[in-house]
């Protein structure tokens, strides 16, 4: 699964967040037919996206009420 | 030219209020550990250079937030200085024919910028109410703001005479008016809770309290404002418009990261003060007692920064800062201190003061031998 951000400072944030729980995972250029957003993605694979995804959207990135959502996630089709 | 115990070291420096040295030493090897070995770009690219370099910027930004106390270090904009901060308030806000009220020791950081805002804009500036020693008395702040104040602008901490603001109480008693907060002079030396005290904003620097490299500083915000600049931010690069989202809304263009490098360490390694606050009152104290010298400092020891002024029945205020250097190798900052407003308060203006701001490494024997000199000069001709 490929995590999308708006910022590098999110990127930094959500990579140093998953790495501290021993997620694994991979910065990685965002594929231009998704979107150019920060340019970065997280490439989270298998078992691990569900947890990084719950994780960022409760404690790492929290969106504040009425702002636009801080993170997507893109799912390729051979995945 | 007399050669002094301080001509020996850098024990004569007494201009930390301009900029502070020495720094710790991990400053200059983080900045040239950048510049040599590092490199590389923060954010706009995915290699780990790129990564290692992007990672230390925001682990700076978080430090930051940390030391004003905010959760969400995305609500710190890394700025040049404190001045740039200031501008980007002053300059983003919606203020054409409103009020904006400042405490009587603003920097032309401040003055400056309103002065214009105040002839394009129709923006009418006001001075609240103060103490001779330019601190402000809440009790006076009742009734004073109205429907047309759309911004206070304090300076927690003169940089001529040293007072420290009631910045808690000034923000409890304006309400829902924001609040600009001039921390340049006061991070690193005085605490500044800006969530807690529910600041809408704070300008401060990297290199004077913080310790960190000049061109370094920084703003935190808690409330919308349009951007100073607008450019490439490395995100959302397919629109001709800014983002609105935080950082990037304040960041166009590529950031000082050899700065903030320094200004990591700057944090990570802050030192214990070498001196004691008694070491410092005794030495104000002392000031206080010599013939011929008139100290500018608050009234209450309670509202003191660390630094002082300093004028002389004996000398104006160039000559008695040039004696200190020639004689004794005493280095100050004379004159109005990019602060006519303040002098013009305490009754300086226009001949200035000699400050004296010391640094986080004098130890009580260099304010000892700070209070030496100044008596023999006192008593001299």
């Amino acid at each position: 699964m490929l995590f999308l951000f708006q910022s590098t400072h999110d990127v930094i944030l959500a990579e140093k967040a998953v790495r501290t729980r021993s997620i694994p995972c991979r910065v990685i250029p965002v594929p231009r037919s998704i979107s150019s957003q920060c340019g970065m993605a997280l490439e989270i694979t298998g078992e691990y996206a569900e947890e990084a995804k719950r994780l960022l959207a409760t404690t790492v990135l929290p969106s504040e009420s009425g702002q636009e959502k801080r993170f997507s996630t893109y799912t390729p089709k051979d995945e | 030219m007399t050669t002094s115990y301080f001509l020996q070291g850098q024990r004569g420096y007494f201009d930390c209020g301009a900029t502070s040295f020495p720094k710790p030493a991990q400053v200059a090897g983080e900045i040239s550990r950048y510049l040599n070995q590092i490199g590389g770009p923060y954010g706009r690219s995915f290699y780990s250079r790129a990564l290692e370099v992007s990672g230390i910027v925001e682990e700076t930004r978080s430090l930051l937030a940390d030391l004003l106390g905010v959760s969400g270090s995305e609500k710190i904009i890394f700025c040049h200085n404190a001045t740039h901060a200031v501008n980007i308030v002053l300059k983003g806000l919606d203020l054409p024919g409103k009020d904006v009220w400042i405490s009587p020791l603003e920097h032309n950081a401040v003055s400056r910028p309103l002065r214009r805002l105040k002839r394009e804009k129709k923006v009418s500036v006001r001075i609240l109410p103060a103490a001779p020693d330019g601190r402000i008395q809440v009790e006076r702040l009742n009734g004073l703001f109205s429907e047309k104040t759309a911004l206070i602008v304090v300076n927690h901490q003169s940089n001529v005479n040293g007072v420290v603001q009631p910045i808690r109480e000034i923000k409890a008693t304006a309400g829902n008016i924001p609040i600009l907060v001039d921390a340049a002079q006061s991070l690193g030396h005085l605490p500044v809770k800006a969530a807690g005290w529910g600041l809408d904003f704070v300008a401060f620097t990297g290199h004077k309290g913080l310790l960190g490299p000049t061109g370094t500083g920084g703003l935190y915000l808690a409330r919308g404002l349009s951007p100073l600049i607008e450019g490439g931010t490395g995100s959302r690069s397919e629109s001709s418009a800014m983002p609105d989202f935080l950082p990037d809304k304040f960041e166009a263009g590529t950031p000082n990261i050899a700065g903030i490098f320094g200004l990591r360490a700057a944090l990570l390694h802050r030192p214990a003060p070498a001196h004691t606050r008694e070491d410092f009152v005794d030495l104000l104290d002392g000031c206080k007692k010599l013939d011929g010298l008139k100290v500018h400092a608050a009234y209450s020891e309670g509202h003191q920064g660390e630094l002082f002024s300093i004028t002389s029945s004996r000398f104006d205020p160039s000559t008695l800062g040039m004696r200190l250097y020639e004689d004794f190798g005493i280095e100050t900052r004379l004159g109005l201190h990019c602060a006519p407003l303040a002098h013009h308060h305490i009754g300086t203006f226009p001949q200035g003061t000699v400050r004296i701001s010391p640094s986080i490494y004098h130890v009580k024997e260099d304010f000892e031998m700070l209070l030496h000199y100044l008596s023999k000069l006192s008593n001299s001709g």
